[in-house]
């Protein structure tokens, strides 16, 4: 059988595709209909078959393709060139698209039409962009820009010559390097965004979201260079602030493989705001221990602990100081991200496994503004001496802020305390965050942040800060 | 002067244009401009737009709250609506208002869905522009929860 004459019925679609394996349709030309089988080949391409066994010649452009999607209705596709290809099994060969660029692949999953094409559609928004640029900024970063090529290009230097160097030799001379070179470095970029944060402090909401925009497309390659920067950015977890980076932060080290772009992720994981991460994570079993004091009989695996939004839930390495603790402790660790819970999980392992003892810990995949649909939490999550939230806050406007506030605090337990944190609007890494890292927060003052409180049944409030003072903490206790 | 507008509206098409108006007054009457009065009723028309497009109504009950409070700091418009069942589309809308929201310039949210709309033949479906029309041209930040009673209440936060 030729393959001009094949039926399609047995092809399969491109792995991961539900959607049909092939269509009917026709293609086009000077008024005659040539009827088709048509299937996806590449994402932009479609593999076809003649059922009638009239194979036109290699190459011949049609003028369109109809087609006949299943549930989907008639779809009609532009110009096309058939390009045969008799090796292609249970095929005769692929219709390539001549004045559009389809996503074929998604035509067959989901039945939608889209033209590749038409996101360039949006190219001359963007570059609109440029013109609501003051010229003092852009002054401002084409000096940032050149100031980072040049130190971009001394380090790299050192890179290269360092590559012809023994593995050992090359690392004891990146440590001097960074340890010399380092600081100068750092202090270099401090400088860079005390002179931003003065340009750019007093704009309007709209003015400075622009500006940060512009920014980040000017210095992409640098960005993309650090580590942490990268993921900030580009969110591969939908958010900013994931588990990773929170590793990152409190790693603390130098990551990447090349001189500056190790310092490039320093710099951001140095800074005040990522200190204040670290300084919440010390803060947090001070508080557990205050508020174990006022529990000194509960049962095993009595003092219940909750962490909401927990991330990977480094803290525990510190709230589990004594065997006793190991007994004692419940925790319940919420999050929306799996995978943040199975780095928690597997921190959890670490502890248990370095200490010789097992730790009652439970796991809550949910997100904290779809878990308030649930009538009586304290029924299904059980109720808590000490729940904390360092991370979630900051991401939460005061009407949900105030929601979710009043639902946790119904699992408090009376005597029990629970401690949420949110950076200050006077943190110093603010416009580092926004403009950099792409990473905005939701900052709140002193007073804003302690009226969240307000009507809390038979609560005390009280804020307390870190000692950068990038991150307030709401204490909330509630009487015994 | 109270600082907060508060109307209930019958989930149809009429009646939430009819919104309009007295957000309009609401935002005058306490000092807002006409470009920031004129953003937050379109972010308002979204807002209601999306709970009659979405809500779970039973007879054309219950019916859609509004509320639009303007405080020296901000101003919050929140609207409430009774929400189907499905955790999954939840989780959807959960994750769209964290991305739209994980941008610093809510241009490039707004950007991306104009790229999915326009890529999009004519009648193809849902764009997603809306919420990201929120953010960017009504410069505020989205938020939402659910609540016991199954209410999505809905929030577009603007700084001032």
């Amino acid at each position: 059988m030729s393959p001009a004459s094949s039926s399609a019925r047995d092809a399969r679609p491109p792995e991961g595709s539900p959607g049909p394996a092939h269509a009917g349709g026709a293609l086009l030309r000077e008024g005659a209909r040539v009827p088709v089988t048509v299937g996806p080949a590449s994402r932009i391409s479609l593999c076809v078959a003649f059922p009638d066994g009239t194979e036109p010649q290699d190459q011949t452009v049609f003028e369109r393709l109809e087609l006949a999607l299943p549930g989907r209705g008639p779809v009609e596709l532009s110009t096309c060139r058939y390009v045969a290809e008799p090796a292609r099994e249970g095929w005769a060969g692929r219709l390539v698209f001549l004045q559009d660029v389809y996503d074929l692949e998604r035509l067959f999953r989901d039945g939608t039409v889209t033209n590749l094409r038409a996101f360039f559609a949006n190219v001359p928004m963007v570059l609109e962009q440029k013109l609501g640029i003051r010229p003092e900024f852009k002054d401002f970063v084409a000096d940032a820009v050149y100031d980072l090529s040049v130190q971009k290009r001394f380090f790299d230097e050192q890179d290269r010559i360092l590559a012809q160097e023994p593995p050992q030799v090359a690392e004891a001379a990146r440590e001097a390097i960074l340890a010399s070179e380092g600081p100068r470095f750092l202090a270099f970029f401090d400088d860079h965004l005390a002179k931003l944060e003065a340009l750019v402090g007093a704009w309007g909401p709209e003015e400075y979201e622009r500006h940060g925009f512009y920014l980040r497309r000017m210095a992409w390659p640098y960005i993309l260079g650090s580590e942490i920067m990268k993921r900030t950015n580009l969110k591969p977890r939908g958010y900013a602030g994931d588990a990773e980076i929170m590793r990152m932060i409190y790693e603390h080290r130098y990551e990447g493989r090349y001189l500056f772009n190790q310092l490039m992720h320093k710099h951001p994981v140095e800074h005040a705001g990522a200190q204040s991460v670290r300084a919440r994570r010390r803060m947090i079993p001070g508080v557990l221990r205050e508020v174990l004091g006022r529990f000194p009989r509960t049962g095993p695996h009595g003092f219940r602990i909750l962490s909401v939004a927990c991330g990977p839930a480094w803290e525990l390495q510190d709230l589990f100081a004594t065997a006793d603790d190991f007994s004692r402790f419940h925790c319940a660790l919420l999050d929306q991200d799996r995978e943040a819970l199975a780095m928690a999980a597997e921190g959890i392992r670490r502890i248990e496994a370095a200490r010789g003892i097992g730790i009652s810990a439970e796991y809550v995949e949910d997100s904290v503004r779809t878990m308030l649909r649930v009538r009586d939490l304290g029924a299904r999550y059980g109720r808590f001496h000490f729940a904390y939230s360092m991370g979630l806050f900051d991401y939460l406007t005061t009407p949900v802020a105030r929601a979710v506030l009043a639902r946790l605090w119904e699992m408090i337990l009376p005597g029990g305390t629970m401690l949420v944190g949110n950076f200050n609007v006077g943190c110093r890494s603010r416009t580092y965050m926004d403009y950099w890292c792409d990473w905005s927060l939701y900052y709140r003052t002193e007073e804003a942040f302690l009226a969240l409180a307000d009507g809390l049944p038979g609560v005390d409030a009280s804020i307390t800060w870190e000692e950068t003072r990038s991150q307030m903490f709401l204490r909330l206790e509630r009487a015994g | 002067m109270e600082n907060a507008l508060h109307i209930q509206l019958r989930p149809e098409w009429d009646a939430i244009r009819g919104a309009w108006e007295p957000c309009d007054r609401h935002l005058e009457a306490h000092g807002l401009g006409r470009d920031d009065a004129y953003a937050l009723c379109m972010v308002a028309q979204e807002l209601l737009e999306n709970a009659v497009k979405y809500g779970a109504y039973e007879g054309g009950q219950p019916p859609v709250d509004l509320a639009l409070e303007v405080t020296p700091e901000e101003v919050t418009v929140e609207v409430r609506s009774p929400v189907g069942v499905d955790p999954a589309a939840l989780g959807e809308f959960d994750r769209t208002i964290q991305w739209i929201r994980g941008f610093q310039d809510p241009f490039e949210a707004y950007v991306d869905r104009l790229k999915r709309a326009s890529s999009r033949a004519a009648g193809s479906g849902e764009s997603g522009l809306g919420l990201a029309r929120v953010a960017y041209e009504g410069r505020c930040v989205l938020d939402f929860y659910v609540d016991a009673s199954n209410t999505l209440a809905v929030s577009a936060v603007r700084r001032r």
